[in-house]
């Protein structure tokens, strides 16, 4: 390394690009985070689940942690375990393959808890209905609280869909 | 696999991480990796019987749906089937902005996993600098053709709409400076000891794997074979205007590292370059659907993808799909041998395959 460790965390790199945070983006995670306080004590556990999807909605969740969105600032983790979770984020249309696994994963998840649909095939199955693979949308398997349509979703409908959550979470 | 001191590590199918589903089962001694199983086909949704009876024009919209991340591979590869069969040529401005999508879905992609690959050795100033550029290059597809995943612009024929000439330019200048940011962080990654040290002869892929196994893209690049679809079999604008294929020798984790940065580096020099000579014209060319039968073969971010059509009286009667990470998925299987499971995580994401292009 031909910098020393002092330079390199008093320097800001050169060629750090800099970006405009979305100011949309940032107030839905400001009133989110109001809004978890209130409702969840200060923050919310989310494990993702993945049973039928392409990929794509996965991408979508997990750059809600990457360095333009990064919801930890408003009170939101993703967790390894249903063990340790709020809310599961489940994907996809609901295949064969994963509907013991998804009923595992719900029963694992303590009460209270809640369940999001993410992705248009998530919420309705999309094109996918009636082929022999697949079991059906999520809610044909376990409850869903709330669905957040998107061919995926950006993170930024993520997020709105939280907020919308936090409102289905205080009727509970 | 049993014996004396052997004990089985279950992993899956509902990981850690926020990734696909697909079971691992390590056989381990110690901490190291005696043997791997690997079962997939928990996202198995039926997509060939699904396609069978749908219009050509749906078919793109299946094909795209098969693995996020390299939709437009899949929907061009799907298309060029069967452009094939209907005898369709497509129009010189089509085929130069379908070079344009697949070089930046295979920029965004590869950056993703040069991402996860420094996250899993816990080098997260690193991770976050890579997901910046990821970000940016995906936003530039939603600027384009607005979806961040550049889902619907491919069309048979050619694609779905024009994308404006300024627009274009504007989006160079951006993508030029993600070339320039990302070649001063790989060569700042690969100057920290710590990172060598886990890469280097980390989950080696021999190079008399890649016949028996059907290897292809950069798992078998990596491993010394010039092996791409775009020089082997030339199809668009690679066959005017051709890229040449990287290779490095080490077969590593470090091997494919390097090799994937340097693609990207190259993909983003092609689309800047190639932006400046996009000829002017229709991006739809006419075409009358009638039966017979195509395949097609594409470089998809992760390697070789395969498309088969047979079209009977206008509609799909028969769609197969095999995509690179089909064959690859049994080089993790080789790649892990000896190593220790800890390493498990870094070697898999340094293929990163899709689990939902393989179970189809």
């Amino acid at each position: 390394m031909n910098m020393n460790i002092l330079s390199f965390l008093l320097k800001k790199p050169k060629d750090l690009q800099a970006y405009t945070p979305d100011s949309a983006f940032e107030s839905a995670g400001v009133m989110l985070k109001a809004e978890i306080d209130r409702v969840f004590g200060h923050s919310i556990a989310i494990r993702e689940v993945d049973c039928g999807s392409d990929n794509a909605a996965e991408i979508e969740l997990a750059n809600l942690s990457a360095p333009h969105y990064d919801v930890e600032r408003f009170g939101i983790t993703f967790v390894a375990s249903p063990r340790h979770a709020d809310i599961l984020a489940v994907t996809g249309v609901v295949t064969h393959g994963m509907k013991e696994a998804l009923i595992k994963t719900y029963e694992a998840t303590p009460e209270p808890k809640f369940v999001i649909a993410v992705g248009d095939d998530a919420c309705t199955g999309g094109m996918y209905i009636g082929t022999y693979a697949v079991v059906g949308p999520v809610d044909a398997v376990i409850p869903v609280d709330l669905k957040i349509p998107g061919n995926p979703p950006t993170p930024a409908a993520i997020l709105e869909g939280l907020l919308t959550l936090m409102n289905v979470a205080k009727k509970r | 696999m049993e014996g004396t001191g052997v004990y089985q590590v279950p992993v899956g199918p509902v990981h850690a991480g926020i990734i696909e589903p697909g079971h691992f089962r390590f056989s381990v001694i110690g901490e190291d990796i005696l043997n791997l199983e690997i079962r997939l086909g928990y996202l198995h949704r039926g997509i060939e019987k699904l396609a069978e009876g749908c219009s050509p024009e749906k078919g793109v919209r299946i094909a795209e749906s098969v693995s996020g991340d390299e939709s437009v591979a899949n929907a061009c590869c799907y298309a060029m089937a069967v452009e094939q069969i209907l005898s369709v040529q497509v129009p010189p401005r089509a085929v130069w902005l379908r070079a344009y999508f697949l070089e930046l879905e295979r920029s965004w992609s590869l950056l993703s996993d040069l991402a996860g690959m420094v996250t899993d050795v816990a080098f997260s100033t690193a991770a976050s600098r890579l997901l910046i550029l990821r970000e940016t290059v995906q936003r530039v597809c939603e600027r384009l053709t607005g979806s961040r995943f550049l889902k619907g612009i491919i069309g048979i024929g050619g694609i779905s709409h024009d994308i404006p000439d300024d627009l274009l330019v504007e989006v160079t200048d951006t993508l030029m400076k993600v070339r320039v940011d990302l070649e001063g962080i790989l060569s700042w990654v690969l100057s920290v000891p710590s990172v060598i040290d886990r890469f280097s002869t980390t989950g080696v892929v021999r190079e008399p794997l890649i016949d028996p196994l059907a290897l292809s893209g950069p798992v078998a690049r990596a491993s010394g074979r010039a092996l791409d679809v775009r020089s082997d079999h030339p199809y668009g604008l690679y066959e005017t205007h051709p890229i040449p294929p990287l290779t490095r020798m080490t077969g590593d984790v470090l091997g494919r590292f390097a090799l994937k940065g340097d693609e990207v580096l190259a993909s983003l020099a092609y689309i800047t370059e190639l932006v400046r000579q996009i000829p002017k014209g229709p991006v739809q060319a006419e075409y009358e659907v009638c039966d017979g039968d195509a395949l097609a073969a594409v470089e998809s971010p992760r390697g070789r993808n395969l498309c088969y059509v047979r079209i009977c009286d206008g509609s799909i009667d028969r769609f197969a799909l095999s995509t690179a990470s089909f064959c690859n998925w049994m080089a993790l299987e080789h790649a892990v041998l000896g190593n220790i499971v800890p390493d498990f995580p870094v070697i898999n994401k340094s293929m990163n395959l899709s689990y939902a292009g393989t179970d189809l």
